[in-house]
């Protein structure tokens, strides 16, 4: 279970989120709805670890992980992210990038996980090419495989469907919603599109100027 | 609607230029090859006559293979590890809150603004007080040299590293942080992505230090940009001066080649120094943190090593009042110099700005040209215009009393093309769109959209080329006229005699000049930065 208490960030003289209080149970599925400059990307930075809250707290399973004072690295939080681009590293191949969180389990496991979810997102043919090398939806397909390899307890989607076209866009959706169903994980999914929020969340938070609206 | 340089058809934007933009854009080129037209039609003339040994000019004796290998070792040494303490410095600016981290980087601008001589007279005042503590410690020579040029260049190092960094992509460090420790994100992501920047900075700095003998010089190191020019004194042939360089001139075009692509890269990168709102402490283990502090003492000591040996050895303010007053014709001289510099380089820049930003070959051609003034040794651009100068007949007369601004031209008005074509880049085009649609004066459209949309790059080009004017040694030395100096040239005169109060009170002046001429610019640019940021390069809510 993830609790926000009170958080609040300060992003230059504006206050990104504001005094946010939220719990989210294990194995939810949120999505965060609201508009651009609401602050919901700040939100998931600060769920994540990625920024350091300027009041509040967050705990996971009632153990803190986040306030003013303390901040728990990212990658000591079991959270896996799709960034609003693929956000691929440039110098590693497809399967180098999955891999890349992988590298404390012994070989044969690596390899298991890798070619499961290779095959899972149709990309088996793609894993010794470099991201600038295949296209924007084999992209996408490629950080979803990286942010399920470390089989993560908190998947975080930011706008991850941004700028692409109807048809990829609902297929995509499709492979979160099967992939967040088979992974068990708790999911919150931040987007400004009514429609992937009611496709891929049980559960709709709507967000305005830092603040839950509804 | 056409605006008096560039105008728009069916390009967008700026991409189009008309007439007199074209014209201004091939006086620029012509104007950054004049050395090499002018060492050629020398060369040509002296093998026609046959007053040039080529064979002997060409040999490589091993006294000059010496020269030329510890050139290239001393040059790559200093910018090797100038870069080392720039990317330590720099990966520890994450826990630096972000108002601070501007006036670190004022600092590092200002200082890399101070001319190299000041700072081999504070430092050879620290080398002497050392030496006689611990006799061994040299007060000349290489090792001092070393470091001098290190401590020189430090801030451009850590400016330029800090430009390298912001190449990376945060989302890429973002999506590592969460699984791997940030020490290991930076190994693997942040320095394999930042390396291709931080690989031209490094030729940067080599190219910077290959090419001036300023510092070595005055430690006793003789270089090979030094025997260039004594080679010249010595026969006052620009041809084999010409020849003679041709070996130091290979390895600094084969570097300036080589960084060509990622010197673009750097140049491109600025707008995001300072507009990353996310900006978290990253964990690093000990030994690291360990290097970050000595990096930061390192850069402490160097600025505490300026500043307090200046005024110490300046001794009082009535010595600094009298030296700037006995130095005041040097100082007006300098100040036309630099005045004249600013005013021919700016439109020139402009123009060579919007050239670089042109697409395919035309575009990599322009950035070639651009960057060789960068690759040729400072004497080597006074001794290659001399002979157009001479055969122009302008070598005697006032004509002579701008020589040092033209070759200030020459080398410095590069740097002030690259930072407009980075404002060029960060204008939207539309801006000049809408300029061309609503505006029915062409004057108006000028002073109330091209100048300000312009003015943060033109405030920063005027702050280098003033900087490194007045700074300006090794070209300027050849072609000023008798009688005129500038106070570079003053102050380099002195201090082959050591350090006095009154070359303290010089270069205390010339700093300060520095200083408040780079805050200033800063400032401004601060002020107006709006101008100079990128728009958000997706939608999304990350810039709120």
């Amino acid at each position: 279970m993830i609790e926000l208490r009170e958080i609040t960030k300060i992003l230059g003289n504006h206050r990104a989120v504001d005094a946010v209080s939220l719990v989210i149970p294990d194995c939810a599925r949120v999505a965060i709805l609201g508009p651009s400059g609401s602050g919901k990307t700040t939100l998931l930075r600060l769920i994540a670890g990625l920024e350091k809250p300027d009041a509040g707290s967050i705990t996971e399973n009632g153990i803190l992980v986040s306030s003013p004072e303390y901040c728990l690295p990212p990658s000591e939080r079991s959270t896996g992210f799709v960034f609003q681009t693929a956000a691929l590293w440039p110098h590693m191949t497809i399967a180098e990038n999955i891999l890349f969180g992988l590298e404390d389990l012994p070989e044969n496991q690596q390899t298991d996980r890798l070619e499961d979810l290779l095959t899972r997102m149709k990309i088996r043919h793609l894993r010794e090419r470099y991201p600038d090398e295949i296209s924007g939806g084999e992209a996408r397909r490629a950080a979803l495989a990286r942010a399920l390899a470390p089989r993560p307890s908190i998947l975080l989607f930011d706008e991850p469907l941004t700028n692409l076209d109807r048809e990829l866009r609902d297929d995509l959706l499709g492979l979160i919603t099967d992939s967040v169903a088979s992974a068990q994980s708790t999911m919150i999914y931040v987007t400004h599109d009514e429609y992937e929020a009611r496709v891929v969340a049980s559960t709709i938070i709507r967000f305005r100027d830092g603040r839950i609206e509804q | 609607m056409t605006s008096p340089l560039f105008s728009r058809c069916n390009l967008p934007g700026s991409m189009r230029q008309n007439p007199g933009g074209r014209v201004l854009t091939m006086v620029f080129f012509l104007i950054l090859l004049l050395p090499l037209v002018g060492l050629g039609i020398d060369l040509a003339h002296a093998v026609l006559a046959g007053s040039v040994d080529i064979p002997a000019a060409l040999l490589l004796s091993p006294r000059r293979s010496g020269l030329l290998a510890a050139s290239i070792g001393l040059a790559a040494a200093v910018a090797g590890c100038g870069i080392l303490i720039g990317t330590v410095f720099v990966s520890g600016l994450s826990r630096i809150p972000q108002k601070t981290l501007f006036g670190i980087f004022i600092i590092m601008v200002s200082l890399a603004a101070v001319p190299p001589y000041i700072h081999a007279l504070t430092w050879s005042e620290v080398f002497v007080v050392l030496n006689g503590i611990i006799p061994w410690v040299p007060v000349s020579g290489w090792l001092v040299s070393f470091w001098v040029e290190l401590m020189a260049l430090v801030p451009i190092a850590v400016f330029l590293s800090w430009m390298a960094f912001a190449s990376v992509d945060s989302r890429l460090v973002d999506a590592a942080r969460l699984v791997c420790p940030d020490m290991t994100v930076f190994r693997r992501i942040i320095l394999p992505l930042a390396a291709p920047a931080l690989g031209a900075a490094f030729g940067f700095l080599f190219l910077i230090s290959c090419t001036d003998y300023s510092v070595p010089s005055l430690f006793s190191a003789d270089v090979y940009a030094l025997d260039i020019f004594a080679q010249f004194s010595a026969t006052n042939s620009a041809a084999t001066a010409f020849l003679f360089a041709l070996p130091l001139l290979l390895v600094t075009f084969g570097v300036m080649v080589t960084c060509r692509s990622g010197i673009r890269t750097l140049a491109q990168i600025p707008s995001r120094l300072f507009f990353e709102d996310h900006r978290e402490e990253k964990v690093y283990p000990e030994w690291f943190l360990a290097l970050q502090t000595g990096a930061a003492f390192i850069i402490l000591i160097q600025i505490l090593v300026l500043f307090s040996g200046l005024v110490l050895a300046t001794g009082s303010m009535a010595a600094f009042l009298s030296s700037v007053f006995m130095a005041r014709a040097e100082f007006s001289y300098t100040l036309l110099t630099v005045i004249l510099a600013i005013l021919i380089s700016l439109p020139l820049a402009l123009a060579g700005g919007h050239a670089l930003k042109k697409p395919g070959t035309r575009g990599a051609l322009a950035w070639v040209i651009v960057l060789i003034p960068l690759a040729i040794p400072a004497p080597l651009i006074g001794i290659g215009i001399l002979p157009l100068l001479n055969l122009a007949g302008l070598s005697g007369g006032p004509a002579a009393l701008v020589f040092p601004a033209a070759v200030a031209v020459i080398k410095f008005s590069p740097l002030a093309a690259i930072v407009l074509f980075v404002q060029i880049r960060m204008i939207d085009p539309l801006l000049f769109d809408a300029a061309s649609v609503f505006s029915k004066n062409p004057l108006s459209s000028l002073t109330r959209v091209y100048i300000p949309l312009y003015a943060p790059g033109l405030v920063v080009s005027a702050g280098i080329l003033g900087a490194l004017t007045m700074a300006e040694l090794g070209a300027t030395l050849i072609v000023a006229p008798p009688g005129h100096a500038t106070i570079t040239m003053r102050i380099y005169n002195y201090l082959h005699y050591g350090a006095s109060a009154d070359v303290a009170g010089l270069c205390l002046m010339v700093t300060l000049l520095t200083l408040a001429g780079s805050i200033v610019s800063l400032v401004v640019l601060r002020s107006v930065y709006r101008n100079f940021r990128e728009a958000p390069r997706q939608s999304g809510d990350t810039v709120p």
